[in-house]
């Protein structure tokens, strides 16, 4: 199915979940729980946490259907309840109160020694592992950021809403996490390049 | 569109691209070997873009739950998910914290119900009629059926099954009228100002002067509840300071409630919470005006007047927000919240039911 039929079929779901159609409901379920309790677990470590606010996230979803309004993407639509509970589930706990502005981003600065990459980095592999290295240790705001726009494939619009922050934000959090991966990939280009030759 | 100039980011952007790593089709396969076959200098950019793409993906899959837990989930939400919410009212509003407030709740209310009976405090039937000075009377309804009888007062009382009640063989010494409860009755009081009539459940205290009301208090429950049907109650706990005070004289301290309103105490927290019955009905008198079931162009606030005074209850909005609101309307038989439910998306806004009250907010109507 390309991307465009599933978003038109959403739709259709969703319309016809609020008309209070059960199957409806529990295709739509099917389809994103998955995403939206791997998202969840990787913000809040607590499975259980993570359980509820996906089980009251459906059930708030289906008791108030005939209120909703129609939206263009029903994905979209549950990555940003979701993520609001999350947000309220953790400030009111007063922990990570963190005002994404400032959230300090070089906690895990990714850099090796370029001697150990140029001996190291003939493999292929190496460089998969680095690069996933890389991943692994973005900050988690970068992390979610990049997860979203890539693999949830959200626009900068939609990502700024699902986190309750601005599209600047949004630019500025890819920008840090990309900018470090250009780095990175440019220096194994570097390496490739000198072991070549 | 020219590929050429891209750097691993670049494809990470691109749309095209990530369609082919996370759905795979044989055109797209095709493209991209014909990409590469002439560009092979691209072919690192590529695999390393690659490799993040498939990264992320497998990094949300392994936290993906097993398909038991899946399962498990839709079955908790679908059996949840039919049952109104604590005090029977859907409540939605654009914040997200009220319903988990209500989720909250539901989970408190069940951990009322299935937690033991464990705090020293509370009192159970047992050790209230153990501690009348005069001999008592019981009834003990252990049939399937409502049992109603009459006491030496001539007040009503309808006893639910698993239920009992006990009085003093002598009712109205003292000038009071004291019934002991364990389970849920139903209590029509015939009216005298002279000897409150008292219905002592574990740690509360129900008082009276005349009315009709419904108290339920199982020993093992976490919970009493009172509900009113007609007339005026107090509700205050064993140990509250001016419980004696309370007990004495005829007027009605402590909570007061009114037709359709209830309270729960919470055994546990010994706390009174007065909120609205789950099906509050129109309060039959010859006195209030008629319930108004069509209008026409009519001014929200005459109708939210209407539905305060056949209620009894109280409707709070902002006069100024929601005042010039129009609406025109029928109702037929819905009930109290269907009917406000109703009002509130003729002028889009929201209602929730606090302390007894409902009140309703939103952006309000603005003539042009």
């Amino acid at each position: 199915m390309t991307p465009n039929s599933i978003h038109t079929e959403d739709k259709l779901l969703w319309q016809t979940f609020k008309r209070g159609d059960e199957d409806a409901f529990t295709t739509l379920y099917q389809r994103y729980v998955r995403v939206l309790y791997a998202y969840g677990k990787k913000l809040i470590a607590d499975e259980e946490t993570v359980e509820d606010m996906v089980q009251d996230l459906f059930i708030d979803l289906w008791q108030s259907r005939a209120r909703l309004a129609d939206v263009e993407s029903p994905k979209f639509y549950l990555f940003r309840s979701l993520r609001r509970r999350i947000h309220k589930h953790q400030t009111g706990k007063l922990q990570n109160i963190q005002c994404w502005e400032n959230v300090e981003e070089g906690i895990h600065p990714v850099s090796f020694p370029k001697e150990y990459e140029m001996i190291e980095a003939e493999s292929f592999q190496k460089q998969k592992d680095d690069l996933n290295l890389w991943l692994k240790n973005l900050p988690v705001r970068q992390y979610e950021v990049l997860m979203l726009k890539f693999y949830q494939d959200f626009n900068h619009e939609e990502i700024a809403e699902i986190l309750s922050i601005n599209e600047q934000s949004v630019r500025n959090l890819l920008q840090r996490a990309v900018l470090k991966l250009r780095q990175l990939t440019i220096s194994l280009l570097f390496t490739g390049l000198f072991l070549f030759f | 569109m020219s590929y050429y100039h891209y750097e691993v980011t670049d494809f990470l952007e691109d749309n095209d691209f990530r369609a082919w790593i996370y759905d795979p089709a044989p055109e797209k396969d095709l493209y991209w070997k014909d990409f590469l076959i002439r560009y092979p200098e691209k072919s690192e950019m590529i695999s390393n873009a690659k490799s993040i793409l498939l990264e992320l993906k497998k990094d949300s899959e392994n936290q993906f739950p097993t398909d038991q837990k899946v399962e498990d989930l839709l079955f908790n939400i679908n059996s949840v998910k039919n049952k109104k919410r604590f005090f029977s009212i859907e409540i939605f509003s654009s914040s997200t914290a009220l319903s988990i407030a209500s989720a909250a709740m539901l989970i408190l209310l069940l951990g009322w119900l299935i937690k033991p009976a464990d705090n020293d405090k509370s009192i159970t039937y047992e050790e209230l009629i153990s501690s009348a000075e005069s001999p008592l009377n019981e009834k003990t309804n252990n049939s399937s059926k409502p049992l109603s009888f009459t006491l030496p007062d001539s007040s009503t009382v309808v006893l639910q099954p698993m239920s009992c009640i006990s009085y003093c063989e002598d009712f109205e010494k003292n000038n009071k009228r004291e019934i002991y409860l364990s389970g849920e009755a139903f209590f029509d009081v015939t009216k005298n100002p002279d000897r409150p009539f008292f219905v002592y459940s574990n740690e509360l205290i129900t008082k009276v002067l005349g009315t009709s009301f419904i108290v339920k208090a199982f020993d093992c429950e976490k919970q009493v509840e009172v509900e009113v049907k007609t007339g005026k109650v107090s509700v205050f706990t064993r140990n509250d300071p001016d419980a004696k005070l309370n007990q004495s004289n005829a007027e009605l301290g402590g909570t007061i409630i009114t037709p359709n309103q209830k309270v729960l105490f919470s055994r546990e927290e010994i706390r009174i919470k007065k909120s609205l019955v789950e099906s509050p009905e129109i309060i039959a008198s010859s006195v209030l005006p008629a319930p108004m079931l069509k209008f026409q162009d009519k001014n929200v606030s005459q109708i939210f007047a209407n539905l305060e005074q056949t209620y009894g209850i109280d409707i709070v909005y902002d006069e100024e927000l929601f005042g010039s609101c129009l609406l025109t309307a029928s109702f037929t038989n819905e009930n109290l919240y269907d009917k406000i439910d109703l009002i509130c998306k003729g002028i889009e806004a929201n209602f929730e039911i606090v302390d007894a009250r409902v009140v309703i907010s939103g952006r309000g109507c603005h003539q042009e």
